[in-house]
């Protein structure tokens, strides 16, 4: 089942698909290891639409709802273990 | 010798700078940007070193100023060798920029610092591991600490004066893409532009388009004499700046329009690429990475998840803005009062003095109720402001 990454809940671990849209926005969440096949966690929202903290890769990363809208994730690999917290 | 120091933001590459120049810095911006150009020289066994502190980035790609400015200095200045700090607790996002610039200069030094903070996250890191991955020359260093710093210069001119360029890895791609990759490589083959870029990221940055291959600059230099210290109020900066001579056609449009047909856009190139470049770093990671209790939430994990929750969030905000306020404003008023108490004490000594002296009447009204009543008056605030600012630093470098 593909959806948002923005509307995914907190604590729900979920595998990119694909980011939809181009150009900057598109190279950075690339450049920032949002890539096809990654898994990550969604670690908490903040109030009132502000943005969601992600973990992947051993890291967290803010993002706007707005850009995550663009991000496409579906249900991880049961397979898949490395799970890290974050030591950043 | 030219040295540059690269990295993610926030690697310690300033300190290591710092540490490195002490005051012999020159202070400037980069033409026509406002990010700081920070430059310095120093002297290690007869030689000469200009050391740049270059911007904080992620990638080497033209999408931010910091980037633009990062990759601009690498093909146009060209450094003899690059200090690429790493950060060792967040190990896989650090090596991506690693290996874009792997792929542009042969001659880099990791620095792999942050080792304090990786050890106590749980992660190990067995450099000489990450060395014989990489082939690359690694040293470990606590740039806080000024542990390795001296280590890590003396590797990178070692580096930099070697005979001929040392031979990296090379990311190895999917087969699609390599012979993609190989079949742009023979067009640019026999163009003057291997000349200036290695091959390979030629080929790579035309597939990706990049608006940097073909373009043709020079530089301006309108360089300051070298060990002289610049206040950096009073500078003039822009050091360098790039001019435009030419932009050349290269060839491979027609097979890039080949590929565009075959679904090969340039978005899918660019993701194309990075994702292979995460992919080999997963790849190599498990030989110089272990992470013991992956699980284990770090102390700043803890601390979130009761300053950041949706519910205890508020309340202990409220706690701590309050406790800031009472102290400046209501603790320290004993603290002022002493203050005052203090000078008009003091005061009452010196106007004691100065009608045993004999000093005339304006002179003891100037000292009493001039100079020590005026300055009491003002530094009657001194512990509140203290208070203050003490609980202001406290916030910001808890930030970091
Ligand atoms: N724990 C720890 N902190 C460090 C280390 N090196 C630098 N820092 C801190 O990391 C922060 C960012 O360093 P800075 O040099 O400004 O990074 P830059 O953005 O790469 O220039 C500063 O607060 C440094 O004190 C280190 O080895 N361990
Ligand atoms: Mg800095």
């Amino acid at each position: 089942m593909e959806r948002y990454l923005g509307d995914l809940k907190t604590g729900e671990w979920a595998r990119v698909e694909r980011i939809d849209g181009g150009g900057a926005l598109r190279r950075r969440m690339m450049d920032m290891g949002i890539v096809p096949g990654v898994e990550l966690e969604v670690v908490r929202h903040a109030p009132f639409g502000g943005p969601l903290q992600v973990r992947l890769k051993g890291y967290y990363l803010a993002m706007r709802r707005g850009e995550c809208a663009k991000i496409i994730v579906t249900e991880k690999d049961p397979q898949y273990t490395d799970h890290l917290l974050a030591s950043r | 010798m030219k040295i540059a120091l690269i990295g993610n933001p926030n690697v310690g590459k300033s300190t290591i700078f710092n540490a490195l120049t002490g005051s012999n810095q020159q202070v400037g911006n980069w033409a026509g940007k406002t990010v700081e150009r920070k430059s310095g020289v120093l002297q290690r066994a007869n030689q000469t070193i200009e050391l740049i502190d270059l911007p904080g980035t992620y990638s080497l790609t033209a999408y931010s100023q910091e980037e633009i400015i990062t990759r601009e200095y690498i093909l146009r200045e060209r450094p003899d060798v690059v200090m690429a700090m790493v950060d060792a607790s967040n190990i896989e996002r650090n090596l991506y920029l690693v290996l874009q610039i792997l792929e542009l200069v042969p001659r880099i030094v990791i620095g792999l610092n942050m080792m304090d903070l990786a050890h106590s996250a749980g992660i190990s890191i067995e450099s000489s591991k990450l060395a014989s991955a990489l082939k690359v020359p690694v040293v470990e260093i606590v740039a806080a600490k000024g542990k390795g710093i001296e280590e890590f210069l003396s590797e990178a001119i070692r580096v930099g004066s070697m005979a001929s360029d040392p031979l990296p890895v090379e990311v190895s791609y999917p087969a699609d893409l390599e012979q993609k990759i190989q079949a742009m490589e023979l067009l640019l083959v026999d163009t003057p532009w291997v000349t200036t870029y290695p091959l390979r990221w030629l080929a790579i940055k035309c597939l990706e388009r990049d608006p940097e291959i073909g373009q043709k600059w020079s530089i301006s230099s309108t360089k300051l004499p070298v060990n002289k210290t610049v206040n950096s109020c009073c500078n003039n900066g822009d050091p360098v700046s790039y001019e435009l001579q030419e932009v050349a056609e290269l060839p491979g449009e027609s097979l890039l329009a080949k590929y565009e047909e075959d679904g090969w856009t340039q978005d899918h190139f660019e993701m194309a690429i990075a994702d292979a470049k995460y992919r080999y770093i997963s790849s190599i990671l498990p030989q110089f990475r272990k992470h013991e209790n992956p699980n284990k939430p770090t102390l700043t994990d803890r601390l979130d998840s009761w300053i950041l929750s949706p519910f205890w969030g508020y309340p202990i905000m409220l706690v701590i803005l309050a406790l800031v306020f009472w102290m400046s404003f209501i603790a320290s008023a004993p603290l002022g009062g002493a203050v005052s108490l203090g000078m008009a004490w003091v005061a009452d000594i010196v106007v004691g003095l100065l009608q045993w002296g004999q000093a005339p009447e304006f002179v003891q009204s100037l000292v009493r109720d001039g100079i020590f009543a005026g300055v009491g008056a003002v530094l009657a605030f001194v512990p509140q402001i203290a208070i203050f600012f003490a609980f202001f630093h406290l916030c910001r470098i808890a930030v970091i």
